[in-house]
């Protein structure tokens, strides 16, 4: 017995990279990896098709691959009904929302959606006076975007299951804690990180009813995350850390937190950002030399 | 007791002031002694300000401009440059908020609220760097006051865009502090509850801005300094902007302060 025994989940995001022709899994496909193995029906989404696809076949068992453009504008139309009560309403008809259409599949074919995990990031290191308006909006799309997209259309779904079928959405969203703590040298990435802070809690209360909305901020993954313009910031985050094996963070430091705050036990857990970042967050705030 | 010139000799942008907390905090500015340079994107409050300000006795200049285009206030900066001769103060004050619901909001109603509260920051803070990484100013503090918001804090419904937005301002403050330590520029982020301005103002048919007054009703009456009867007023928020800007702050960087007469503790 699995705890995503019966679950649908879709995961979102860093499924991996295709490096020198071979294809390396990223975190979303760890995570994705992990809840199949605990017996959940995995379908996965990114803003590159060939990546879901290595990715599906790299997670193996049931794993399914989605094709969906986050980045056309979407389109609606408001549309006049009377309700059951006999009252004027109006409501969204959606003409042009691929992340909604993907949903839909979803649901068509697996009968419900339980758990959504995004985890949508792209890095570029920047001084704020180095970074244009280009760079700016390039942030904007890549970090906000897909999991803009992909909550505002599981919404809908998520309410109506917990009316027909009494079930408790999850959604996790993955960010980092330089969103919580500031970044040199990468200020807008690290505002698009704080932007989906501010947008987990705004959910955790438009969702509360149906779905528990949480989030993971994860500590600097990689290298390149930790250097910074001057000799003086290089390697400082590895030395500021309190993880006891002084290195950076793993995806399998990572993946327990997202999983648990995808499972049932996640209930009584809402609208909160929780640090995954070996007792980083600690010593940032002592500003040590960063 | 009442303090006066904290901010005597001081040249200050103050975007967004033609109307609401901005124009409260341009006025108490000028009452401290600061000369101001307002701006607003719609030219006729922008002017009324400014000649509020003649009529007090103080020193202003308008500067009606988009935050979000560089060209714009690039020529804002220069014009103030030009009529004062430098900056010390940038309050990054000018932003508005849509709301609806996450079902219901498409890209444009969400690119509109983060490009001018998040772009808007980013390019201000930008265009006064030039002035401020002057070597000529480095053992000098230079103070940038940027506009978080309680629902950047701990969200809203409805407001999912306004929270990506000013989330992502209290990031940014944090880097910012973080990435100009070094050249003492204090960068802070205020976080205002419910305040008395145009945003949250009772809303009529046909008005883009607003709110209903069921909602007014229960914003206020979560501030307890209200007891029931107002949301905070421009000039309560402008008195915590005085305290970033002036030099009772120097000490102070990278740090957000919540504004709310007690709405959120």
């Amino acid at each position: 017995m699995g705890k995503f025994d019966g679950k649908i989940c879709l995961v979102g995001g860093n499924l991996g990279k295709f490096k020198k022709e071979s294809f390396k899994i990223g975190l979303g496909g760890v995570i994705a990896k992990k809840i199949v193995e605990q017996g959940g029906q995995v379908c996965l989404v990114d803003t590159d098709f060939e990546i879901t696809k290595a990715c599906a076949e790299a997670v193996g068992g049931n794993a399914k691959a989605y094709e969906c453009d986050f980045f056309t504008d979407r389109t609606y139309e408001t549309e006049n009904y009377v309700d059951d009560r006999g009252r004027n309403k109006t409501k969204v008809v959606w003409k042009n929302f691929p992340a909604l259409k993907m949903v839909n599949d979803i649901v068509e074919e697996f009968g419900k959606l339980d758990v959504l995990i995004t985890n949508f990031d792209k890095f570029e290191q920047k001084r704020v006076d180095q970074t244009d308006i280009e760079l700016f909006d390039y942030l904007r799309d890549q970090n906000i975007w897909p999991t803009f997209h992909l909550l505002s259309a599981v919404r809908d779904q998520l309410s109506n299951q917990r009316k027909t079928q009494g079930t408790y959405g999850k959604v996790v969203i993955l960010t980092s804690m330089m969103g919580k703590a500031g970044m040199g040298a990468a200020a807008i990435w690290a505002a698009f990180k704080g932007s989906l802070i501010g947008l987990t809690k705004s959910l955790a209360r438009e969702f509360g009813r149906f779905a528990n909305v949480n989030a993971v901020a994860m500590g600097p993954l990689s290298e390149k995350k930790m250097q910074g313009p001057k000799d003086r910031v290089k390697g400082a985050y590895l030395t500021t850390s309190t993880d006891l094996s002084n290195q950076p963070m793993t995806f399998e430091k990572i993946t327990p937190m997202v999983l648990l705050l995808a499972s049932d036990d996640a209930i009584g857990i809402n609208g909160q950002i929780i640090s995954v970042d070996g007792g980083l967050w600690l010593k940032l705030e002592q500003q040590e030399e960063i | 007791m009442k303090m006066k010139d904290l901010l005597k000799g001081k040249v200050a942008i103050i975007t967004g002031s033609g109307r609401g907390i901005g124009k409260g905090i341009a006025k108490m500015f000028v009452e401290q002694g600061c000369k101001v340079t307002i701006n607003d994107i719609d030219p006729v409050p922008c002017n009324e300000t400014v000649e509020e300000i003649k009529a007090m006795g103080g020193e202003a200049i308008e500067c009606p401009a988009d935050v979000t285009n560089v060209e714009q206030v690039n020529k804002m900066v220069a014009d103030t440059i030009a009529a004062f001769g430098k900056i010390d103060i940038l309050v990054n004050n000018a932003g508005t908020s849509r709301d609806a619901m996450i079902q219901k909001m498409d890209d444009r109603l969400l690119r509109f609220i983060i490009d001018v509260n998040l772009k808007g920051t980013h390019v201000c803070t930008q265009a006064v760097l030039k002035e401020f990484l002057k070597d000529e100013r480095n053992d000098e503090f230079k103070k940038i006051v940027n506009f978080s918001s309680t629902t950047g804090v701990s969200g809203n419904v409805g407001q999912a865009n306004y929270a990506i937005a000013k989330g992502g301002i209290i990031a940014y403050t944090k880097s910012c502090a973080r990435e100009f330590a070094l050249n003492r520029i204090c960068v802070n982020a205020i976080a205002p509850g419910f305040t008395e301005t145009r945003m949250t103002a009772l809303k009529k048919p046909g008005d883009k801005l607003g709110i209903p007054q069921a909602i007014r009703d229960i914003a206020i009456g979560a501030i307890p300094f209200s007891r029931g009867g107002r949301g905070g007023l421009p000039s309560d928020i402008a008195k915590i902007v005085l305290f970033f800007s002036c030099e009772l702050s120097n000490w102070v960087t990278g740090q957000l302060l919540v504004g709310g007469g007690g709405s959120m503790i």
